[in-house]
């Protein structure tokens, strides 16, 4: 949910997510987050990523669940803001 | 211009997580009882069951099937039903729309049911019945889609969707931490073309905002920025809830024609939570 998001997403985080509305960019510029990656092989439409552009949030894609996204990234030793 | 009291937002036991107890005749006897003029039933991603609720209020209100006035009704007094669904977007967003007609809102839905995926034994088990019923409160038919499931239309989609049938695209209980569009898009798209705000609360002038911050529940004075007219509405699933909340349309007659120009406050018409 994107509102929990806003509300403890870390700063500088990455969002892994099956969400493809506009308001993702719009949260992750709130959030000042560096990167959103769609799972699932989902992709946003044309204006989606014109805004990500704009606002310079680095947006990635996989055909990966968000649970194996995560799994990986933890394992190259990202880690959550508490850890 | 006369004042309607109205609950815009009632499911029957067509939504998978309603009691069974909400059938027609039901449902149309508690609404006339706790003083309900209008009510709008809105089944998840369904609309399989406005038609029998609008005949069973017009047996309430003594009409024949036909449309000829009985000598002397059941109870003789009118509720007027208007024909709705709560669209799940693929956001997981809950989206009411309400429609003219019944045949608007049966052709909007088969519209979202053909997104929707198939149900199985085990869906049955665990979300509960799906029953389309007559205006007796007769089961009928089982609807085998999920319809708890999130449809494939997006918010635009839907939206667009609700307007092309005719009716007005309501943001559901946008007070709630749960399928809203506050919880599920964090913002509210101010593009999206809601025609209004639904709030979760028995009484709007009452309301004290939310004192948690950005969870997912917006407070009511944030919602007012928004510029939209807002109902409150029970979100029923139990006949005990029905009328529960509710918001007085100040209008010339309990139509869905003047229900409209009441939300745009059209000559005097208006929406009030007294």
């Amino acid at each position: 949910m994107l509102s929990d998001v806003l509300a403890h997403a870390p700063k500088g985080g990455v969002l892994v997510t099956v969400q493809v509305h506009l308001n993702v960019i719009a949260v992750a510029v709130h959030a000042e987050l560096a990167a959103i990656v769609f799972a699932s092989g989902r992709i946003p439409d044309d204006a989606v990523r014109a805004k990500a552009v704009e606002e310079g949030i680095a947006l990635y894609g996989s055909e990966r669940s968000a649970f194996d996204i995560v799994g990986r990234l933890y394992e190259l030793g990202v880690r959550g803001p508490r850890e | 211009m006369k004042a309607f009291a109205a609950d815009l937002h009632v499911h029957t036991g067509l939504s998978p997580c309603a009691a069974e107890e909400m059938t027609p005749p039901a449902i149309v006897q508690a609404a006339v009882e706790r003083g309900l003029a209008m009510i709008a039933i809105c089944d998840h991603n369904a609309a399989g069951n406005a038609r029998a609720t609008i005949e069973a209020a017009r047996r309430a209100a003594g009409f024949s099937p036909g449309g000829a006035t009985r000598a002397r009704g059941a109870s003789g007094v009118k509720l007027t039903v208007i024909a709705g669904m709560e669209i799940t977007t693929a956001e997981e967003v809950h989206v009411v729309g309400l429609f003219p007609g019944v045949g608007a809102a049966e052709a909007a839905a088969e519209e979202v049911r053909a997104t929707l995926p198939d149900g199985d034994e085990a869906y049955t088990r665990r979300f509960g019945g799906q029953r389309v019923m007559d205006a007796d409160g007769r089961v009928v038919a089982e609807e085998p889609k999920m319809l708890a499931a999130a449809s494939g239309l997006d918010l635009s989609a839907a939206v667009a969707l609700v307007k092309k049938h005719g009716g007005v695209a309501v943001a559901a209980h946008v007070n709630r931490r749960s399928f809203s569009v506050f919880s599920q898009l964090g913002l509210f798209p101010a593009d999206a073309g809601f025609d209004a705000l639904e709030v979760f609360t028995p009484c709007l002038a009452a309301a004290q905002p939310a004192a948690d911050g950005p969870s997912g529940r917006a407070d009511v004075r944030e919602l007012r920025k928004l510029g939209l007219p807002m109902v409150a509405s029970s979100d029923s699933h139990f006949l005990a809830d029905i009328g529960r909340a509710r918001s007085v349309f100040e209008m010339e007659a309990p139509t869905f024609e003047e229900l409209v120009l009441a939300l745009r406050g059209v000559g005097g018409r208006r929406v009030t939570h007294a």
